[in-house]
C-alpha cells in the first residue's frame, strides 16, 4: 500500500506523465497527415491507450498511453503530491493558490472535453432557424408528422445503431420496434447502375445493392473509409426494418444525404431518415443580410458580416444584430462564430442563393482555464512577495559591517 | 544561505504516508473525478423524444393550388379555380433589395391594366391598410378600364406590399373582375396567415438540403418513386426531393453555378410544344419565338422508342436544357435551368440523362 501511496505522490510520475503528453502530441500531430483531425483526436487524445496494428489485420495492441490516461495520472499525481507533502501555512498560501490553479486547470480542461459541443448552423438569406446540427455526430429520426401542428421527433443515436447492428431496438420511447438490419460508418452512393440486363456496369462492380423494400431501393453503396479531410463528412447510411409488433412495416434505406420517406400507418403520417444530430433552441435567427466584402482588386477577405434578427417568445425578445469576424453573438450559453459564407459578387454572379454559416459553440466550463491561469499568476506574484518583503526585512536588520 | 526554492522546498520533504484524513480528501477528489468522466459518458442519450413546431408558411384556403411558377421572380404561384372556368392566379413575389420605390412596381401593374402610373406621394392616398402576417402592409385594389383593349378588359388586379426586415414582399391576386371580387376576403385571410420569417424557406427549399452542415457529401444519386421513368443520374448530380409540381429535382454545382434540373408531368399535350417553349424563354428574358423558328431551337431525339424533343434556350444570364417527352397520353418535362455558363457545362450530362431514361 506504501509503495502505490509513494508512486502516486512521486516526482517520478509527474515527469514521465509530462513526457508522454509531449510524446502524445507529437506523434499526434504527425498522425494528423493521414488520418484527419476528428480521427485523431479519438484515438490519440480522448482515449486511454492507443493502439496499434498491422495494416489489414483485425487484431490491435496498446503501445501507448493516450490523453485521457495521461491527463486522468497527472490530475492525481498533482492532488496526492499537494496533500501527502503540502504543509497549509500562510507562508505558502501561494503555492496553495498555484496548486489549485493547476488542478482547476487540468479539471477544467476535461470537462470541456466532455461537456462542449460543436455545430452549425446554416442560414439562407430571408431564412430562418432554431436549430443548428452537429459537425461530426449523426442520428436516425423517426418523426410522426401526423400532428398540424408539430413534428414528435425520435432520435436515435448511431452510438446505438451501431452497437445494435443486426438486432433489434425495442424501446418503450419508440412508437415501433426498430431492427438494424445493416449500419456503415462511411459509403458512396450511386442509383441505376444497372446495364439493361441486369448487370452493374464495370466501373460500379465494387458497389452492392441496398437490401430495401421500401423508398429509396433503387441504390447502390459502397463502403469506404472515413472522412479524413476537415471539408468532407462521412455519409452514414443504414438499413433499418420498422415493426409494430412482430409485423414488418418496411425496410427503408436511409443515408445522411438522402430525404426522409415517409408512410402511413395506421391514420398517422411518419418519415424515416438518418440526418446530422441536432440542436434545437427556444429561440430563432432569421438571415437578414450576408455580406462578404473583399479588398479591391484582390480576393483578400475585407469583412464577412451576418445582420440577422433575434427572436425569443418566451422572453418576448425581437432584435436585430451583427455577426462578424472576431465578434461572435453570444446568447444563452451559445456562441455564433462567423464561420462560412456563401455571398458577395462571386456568389451573385454564378446565380446562388446568399447563405451564412455560425459555428455554435456550448462551452459550460469556458471561464475555467481563464480562471485557472489568474489562480496561477496570484499564487506566484503572492509568492514572490512574501519572499521579498522577508528578504528586504531582514537584510534592513542586518548591521552594516565595517 | 540564500533561502529555497518553495517549490524544491516541498518535494524535498519526506515522503510520508499520508494521515487518514488526507487519503480519504484524497479518495474525494478521485471520486468527483470518476464522477465528472461517468456524467461525460453518459452525455449522449441513445434515445430522445422532443416536439418540434411545424413551419406552416401560411393558412392555404380552400380551393387554391399550387402551380409551378411562370416567372423566376415568384416564390410561389397558386391557381382557384371558379365555376364556369373562372379563375384567378395568386403570386408572392420576395424583392429583398429593392432599389425602386414600391410605387414603380406597382406601376407595372397598372400599366398591364392600361391605367396611368401614379407617384409615391399617391401610395398613401390610391391604397388601404392590411395586415400580412404581423406586419402592416399596403394594398392596391386595380381594375381595368371598361376601354381596355383585347384581353385586359375586365381584369383586375388586387396587390399589397409590405416592408419586413427580411425584405420587401409582394402578393398579388389577378383575374377577372367579377371572379375577384368574391375572392378578395379570402386573399385579405391569407395575406393575415402568412409567416413572413419561415416563408421563403419553407417554399423554396427542401429542408434537409441546408439541414447539414456545410461540407460535401460523398456522391448520391437516387430515382426514388416506383412512379416515376428509370434513368442513369449523373455521378455528381445530387436529389433534392420531390415538392408540390416537381416529381424529382437534382442539384449539379460546379465553378459556374448551380443548376437545377427537375422533373415533372402534366396531362395530354401540356398546352403544346410552342407555349411551353415560350414560357421558359420569359423565365430567362427572351423574346417569344414562333413557330417557324422550332426547328432552330429544338432537336428531335428518340426516348425509350418515342419520339421526344430536346431544347437548349440561352438568355442574357439564364440558360435552360430541357427534353419534352409524350407518352401514354401524358407530356414529361426534364429540365435543367440556372446560369449559362452552368447549363453549358452540364450539357453534355443533361444529354446522356435524357438518352437514358427507360419509362
Amino acid at each position: 500500500m506504501k509503495w502505490i501511496w509513494q508512486t502516486i505522490t512521486s516526482l517520478k510520475l509527474t515527469v514521465t506523465c509530462l513526457s508522454f503528453s509531449m510524446l502524445i502530441v507529437f506523434v499526434g500531430t504527425l498522425a494528423q497527415v493521414d488520418q484527419g483531425l476528428y480521427l485523431v483526436q479519438d484515438r490519440y487524445f480522448k482515449s486511454l491507450f492507443v493502439f496499434w496494428g498491422p495494416a489489414g489485420s483485425s487484431w490491435q495492441i496498446p503501445v501507448m498511453p493516450g490523453g485521457y490516461l495521461v491527463g486522468i495520472l497527472l490530475m492525481v499525481n498533482l492532488i496526492a503530491a499537494f496533500m501527502a507533502k503540502f504543509k497549509w501555512t500562510r507562508k505558502k498560501i501561494g503555492i496553495c493558490i498555484s496548486h489549485l490553479g493547476l488542478i482547476l486547470l487540468l479539471l477544467g480542461q476535461l470537462a470541456t472535453d466532455l461537456l462542449s459541443r460543436e455545430s452549425a448552423m446554416e442560414i439562407k438569406e430571408g431564412g430562418t432557424r432554431s436549430f443548428s446540427s452537429d459537425f461530426r455526430l449523426n442520428e436516425l429520426v423517426l418523426i410522426d408528422e401526423t400532428s398540424p401542428s408539430e413534428d414528435t421527433v425520435y432520435a436515435v443515436s448511431e452510438g446505438l445503431l451501431q452497437s445494435k447492428k443486426g438486432a433489434i431496438i425495442d424501446s418503450g420511447k419508440l412508437p415501433f420496434t426498430l431492427k438494424v438490419e445493416s449500419f456503415w460508418p462511411n459509403v458512396a452512393l450511386t442509383g441505376s447502375l444497372e446495364d439493361g440486363q441486369g448487370q452493374l456496369k464495370e466501373d460500379h462492380a465494387d458497389y452492392q445493392k441496398v437490401d430495401a423494400t421500401t423508398g429509396f431501393s433503387n441504390v447502390y453503396l459502397k463502403p469506404i473509409p472515413p472522412a479524413t479531410s476537415m471539408d468532407e463528412r462521412d455519409t452514414r447510411a443504414a438499413v433499418i426494418e420498422v415493426m409494430d409488433g412482430d409485423t414488418s412495416i418496411g425496410k427503408w434505406f436511409v443515408a445522411t444525404v438522402l430525404d426522409p420517406q415517409s408512410w402511413t400507418h395506421n391514420g398517422s403520417t411518419y418519415s424515416i431518415g438518418m440526418r446530422a444530430k441536432r440542436y434545437y433552441e427556444n429561440f430563432s435567427l432569421t438571415l437578414l443580410k450576408a455580406t462578404h466584402e473583399n479588398y479591391t482588386g484582390t480576393d483578400e477577405p475585407r469583412n464577412f458580416a451576418s445582420r440577422v434578427q433575434l427572436r425569443n417568445a418566451s422572453t418576448k425578445e425581437n432584435r436585430e444584430l451583427l455577426i462578424y469576424m472576431n465578434h461572435p453573438l453570444r446568447y444563452q450559453g451559445l456562441t455564433f462564430y462567423q464561420y462560412q459564407m456563401t455571398a458577395g459578387e462571386m456568389v451573385q454572379r454564378r446565380g446562388l442563393e446568399p447563405s451564412s454559416t455560425f459555428q455554435v459553440v456550448k462551452n459550460p466550463t469556458w471561464v475555467t482555464p481563464y480562471l485557472a491561469c489568474i489562480m496561477v499568476g496570484a499564487g506566484l506574484t503572492i509568492q514572490f512577495l512574501i519572499h521579498l518583503v522577508g528578504f528586504v526585512r531582514r537584510r534592513s536588520q542586518m548591521k552594516p559591517s565595517i | 544561505m540564500p533561502p529555497k526554492s518553495l517549490v524544491t522546498a516541498t518535494y524535498q520533504s519526506k515522503t510520508s504516508m499520508a494521515s487518514p484524513y488526507r487519503r480519504n480528501l484524497l479518495a474525494g477528489w478521485i471520486g468527483c473525478l470518476g464522477l465528472l468522466l461517468f456524467s461525460g459518458c453518459q452525455r449522449e442519450a441513445d434515445i430522445r423524444v422532443y416536439e418540434v413546431a411545424k413551419q406552416i408558411p401560411y393558412s392555404l384556403p380552400d380551393g387554391w393550388e399550387r402551380v409551378e411558377n411562370t416567372s423566376a421572380m415568384r416564390l410561389a404561384t397558386f391557381r382557384i379555380q371558379g365555376e364556369n372556368s373562372q379563375s384567378a392566379e395568386v403570386a408572392i413575389l420576395p424583392m429583398p433589395d429593392l432599389q425602386v420605390g414600391d410605387h414603380e412596381i406597382v406601376n407595372l401593374w397598372r400599366q398591364q391594366l392600361q391605367l396611368d402610373p401614379i407617384s409615391e406621394k399617391d401610395v398613401a392616398t390610391q391604397s388601404q391598410p392590411v395586415q400580412i402576417g404581423d406586419l402592416q402592409g399596403r394594398q392596391f385594389d386595380l381594375v381595368a378600364p371598361e376601354a381596355a383593349p383585347g384581353e385586359m378588359a375586365g381584369m383586375r388586379i388586387i396587390t399589397a406590399f409590405v416592408h419586413a426586415p427580411n425584405g420587401t414582399w409582394f402578393f398579388k391576386l389577378s383575374g377577372e373582375n367579377a371572379f375577384l371580387e368574391g375572392q378578395k376576403q379570402t386573399f385579405t385571410n391569407f395575406l393575415a396567415s402568412v409567416d413572413l420569417n419561415s416563408l421563403k424557406e419553407s417554399i423554396s427549399m427542401v429542408e434537409t438540403a441546408a439541414s447539414t452542415p456545410p461540407v460535401r457529401p460523398a456522391v448520391a444519386s437516387v430515382n426514388e418513386s416506383e412512379d416515376l421513368p428509370k434513368w442513369d443520374l449523373p455521378g455528381h448530380w445530387i436529389p433534392t426531393g420531390a415538392r408540390s409540381m416537381i416529381l424529382a429535382s437534382f442539384a449539379a454545382d460546379g465553378d459556374e453555378g448551380k443548376v437545377d434540373i427537375t422533373v415533372s408531368r402534366l396531362g395530354g399535350g401540356a398546352g403544346g410544344l410552342l407555349p411551353n417553349i415560350n414560357r421558359w424563354c420569359q423565365q430567362i428574358g427572351l423574346d417569344a419565338i414562333s413557330e417557324e423558328d422550332l426547328p432552330m431551337k429544338t432537336t428531335s431525339i428518340n426516348v425509350d422508342g418515342s419520339p421526344a424533343t430536346m431544347v437548349f434556350l440561352a438568355g442574357k444570364e439564364k440558360g435552360i436544357a430541357a427534353t419534352i417527352c409524350p407518352r401514354n397520353g401524358q407530356t414529361w418535362f426534364f429540365k435543367a435551368m440556372g446560369n449559362q455558363e452552368a447549363v453549358n457545362r452540364e450539357k453534355s450530362a443533361f444529354e446522356a440523362f435524357a438518352m437514358s431514361i427507360r419509362f
